[in-house]
């Protein structure tokens, strides 16, 4: 204990940190690992009308695809998404129900066995959903 | 990012032919800008076409005393090239005042003329632009608008070109070399991107089935006396709220020839042949200069949030033609503006 | 992550991931073949087609440069780039610059000079920075500082990353 205090050392994850070795979040490969795409809204305002994941699912390599209308429960009241420091408001809860709540929202979430059909099924969002605007319009 | 079908040109004629037979085609070079746009939805091309192999990576003299520089020469080797530092060095420059290091390794000449506006409407597929989408309307007008332009505007467009090496090149008076089906053509760099008018959906004079091969540059490099000055929110890698590429021929105190534009304001570079003229046989001092920037600003418009850019523009403008007649170039590392 | 096969998964037909491409990438000195699609940049083929995840994706449009390798000696972001085509290109990542367990000058140098926090940024300051001294424009901390722009922390470890950068050139 006495060789660190006082003395200069080099940080104990330097070396690991230098060379590429340190692991973050997403740099875990498990075998069975699915990987997912998130489909995101095109309008900033509105409901969802319609999701037709008929066509995605097709997709070779597609295990699911999540929408407000197949996810698993989620808690309903905002004291389950709230802590100590929580910020003032509602939480926001990523594919809870059909409104779409502004621009980019998460609408889908694609379950693919590899990260190319995840990718792949971005090309086909639009069959995935038709939304309807609601609120006033740009002239 | 949506699912494409990637091919190689063998050569020029090869990569025309491709992209005249499928409308939904684009060429990718160096791919800042393309694959940038492709992953934000705002480009959508079923096919790319590799040009990045072509035989167009050379800068030649040419029989006048000028350069031809091949499209495909990355944005860092021209900044470096010996004969660009000696005889132009005002193009070097501007290139160093853009981008990134990586960024300048990647991007090619004729991508950097070709590069879309990064007006954030335009980059985004859930609101009205009429560059994207005619007829939607634009968001900037009434919107977020402080990075836009002041002049040259029109109902329909107020985005800006993000280019600072095309900025120089304006003021070098560089000419563009395409070809298309029909055989090779030369434009002047002022006729070679557009103002917006009532087709903001087109930037610039290049038919969708033409390639830009080479960018000549005239003998005149203006090396002695020249500045790129370029005005942003940070101190580096952003975006010009004002830039202006300013370039003198003097005798003694007076001013022989003037070459000035600017960038950050405008669709294009912005140059007014007037002021430049109104400049020979003066004195190169406040006064003049001050007349000069004027003219060149004459019928600027701000909107909301960028009416501040036509007094810096103004001021910027004066600034750089006294650094150029006082050959003291901007740095691109030391960022004091003497 | 439990299975997740679908009792709606349909027999009908299924629809086929567009066809592959066969690349050819050196890396870090070994050549590899891989089998992509079109769209894959280069950053993700080298994370996960080839389990090298040392670079790092940390804004994917090429404005934050955690993603910089070297392709064929220049640094580049990798996210801006299509793996298909830098096809036969040699490429060096993080993982390649270490030499028989001894770490690069400038690897070494961001340790004396404690030149990273959190070490997300550190791969891709570390590529850029060997380059910038291959390239041999910067001399003094002005320049460094302009020419590693394409780099950003948002630990703030500039003033010791431009400190190691220094002692790396200083040695070579």
């Amino acid at each position: 204990m006495a060789s660190y205090i006082g003395n200069a050392i080099p940080r104990l994850d330097g070396r690991a940190k230098v060379t590429g070795a340190a692991k973050y979040a997403a740099e875990f490969n498990v075998p069975g690992l699915v990987y997912g795409s998130v489909v995101t809204s095109t309008i900033a305002k509105g409901r969802i009308r319609a999701i037709d994941t008929r066509e995605a699912l097709r997709v070779e390599g597609v295990i699911d695809v999540l929408t407000h209308e197949n996810r698993p429960r989620m808690a309903e009241s905002d004291d389950a998404y709230t802590d100590d420091v929580a910020a003032e408001g509602r939480p926001f809860r990523p594919l809870y129900d059909d409104r779409v709540l502004f621009n980019l929202q998460p609408i889908a979430l694609v379950l693919a066995e590899t990260s190319e059909a995840a990718r792949f099924l971005l090309s086909v969002r639009h069959s995935i959903s038709s939304a309807e605007p609601c609120g006033p319009r740009h002239s | 990012m949506i699912n494409f079908q990637y091919v190689r040109a063998s050569d020029v004629i090869d990569a025309v032919q491709q992209i005249a037979a499928d409308p939904d085609a684009k060429f990718i070079a160096g791919g800042t800008n393309l694959i940038d746009l492709m992953k934000e939805d705002v480009e959508r091309p079923t096919r790319v076409i590799d040009i990045s192999r072509l035989e167009l990576r050379e800068i030649e003299e040419l029989s006048d005393g000028g350069l031809r520089i091949g499209a495909l020469v990355p944005n860092s080797d021209l900044a470096y090239h010996s004969l660009i530092e000696r005889r132009y060095p005002m193009l070097a420059s501007a290139i160093l005042a853009g981008a990134s290091p990586q960024l300048r390794n990647m991007a090619s000449t004729g991508g950097n003329l070709l590069q879309r506006t990064r007006c954030h409407y335009f980059y985004d597929p859930a609101t009205p632009c009429n560059k994207r989408m005619p007829g939607s309307g634009c968001s900037a007008i009434d919107g977020h608008n402080r990075m836009h332009a002041i002049l040259g505007t029109s109902d329909a467009c107020i985005a800006t070109h993000p280019s600072d090496m095309c900025v120089a090149l304006a003021a070098l008076e560089a000419t563009v070399r395409v070809t298309g089906p029909t055989g090779e053509r030369v434009l002047a760099f002022r006729d070679f991107h557009r103002l917006p008018g009532d087709r903001p959906q087109q930037d610039n004079a290049l038919a969708r089935d033409e390639i830009v091969t080479a960018i000549d540059l005239p003998p005149r490099g203006f090396a002695a006396n020249y500045t790129y000055l370029k005005i942003r929110d940070r101190h580096s890698y952003a975006f010009a709220l004002v830039s202006v590429a300013a370039a003198l021929e003097l005798d003694g105190e007076t001013i022989t020839e003037a070459r000035v534009a600017l960038g950050g304001v405008a669709h294009k570079p912005w140059r007014d042949i007037g002021a430049e003229a109104a400049l020979r046989g003066q004195p190169a001092n406040e006064a003049s200069f001050g007349r000069a920037a004027d003219m060149l600003l004459h019928g600027a418009k701000g909107y909301a949030h960028n009416a501040f850019k036509i007094d810096l523009a103004r001021r910027a403008t004066i600034r750089a033609l006294t650094q150029a007649a006082r050959g003291t170039p901007q740095s691109q590392s030391d960022k004091r503006i003497r | 992550m439990t299975s997740a096969k679908t009792t709606r998964r349909v027999k009908k037909k299924t629809i086929p991931v567009p066809g592959k491409l066969t690349v050819t990438l050196k890396v870090n000195g070994v050549e590899r073949q891989l089998e992509l699609a079109p769209w894959t940049t280069l950053l993700d083929a080298l994370r996960e087609h080839l389990d090298l995840t040392g670079t790092k994706k940390g804004c994917d449009h090429g404005q934050c440069g955690a993603c910089t390798v070297l392709v064929d000696g220049r640094r580049i972001n990798a996210c801006l780039t299509l793996a298909v085509m830098k096809d036969g290109a040699e490429v060096v990542t993080i993982e390649g610059l270490e030499r028989n367990a001894v770490l690069h000058p400038v690897q070494q140098a961001f340790i004396d000079h404690d030149a990273f926090q959190c070490g997300y940024c550190t791969p891709g300051q570390i590529c850029s920075a060997v380059a910038l001294i291959a390239e041999g424009k910067a001399k003094t901390s002005d320049e460094i500082r302009e020419l590693m722009s394409g780099n950003l922390c948002r630990c703030a470890a500039y003033p010791n990353i431009v400190a190691a950068i220094q002692q790396a050139m200083d040695q070579s």
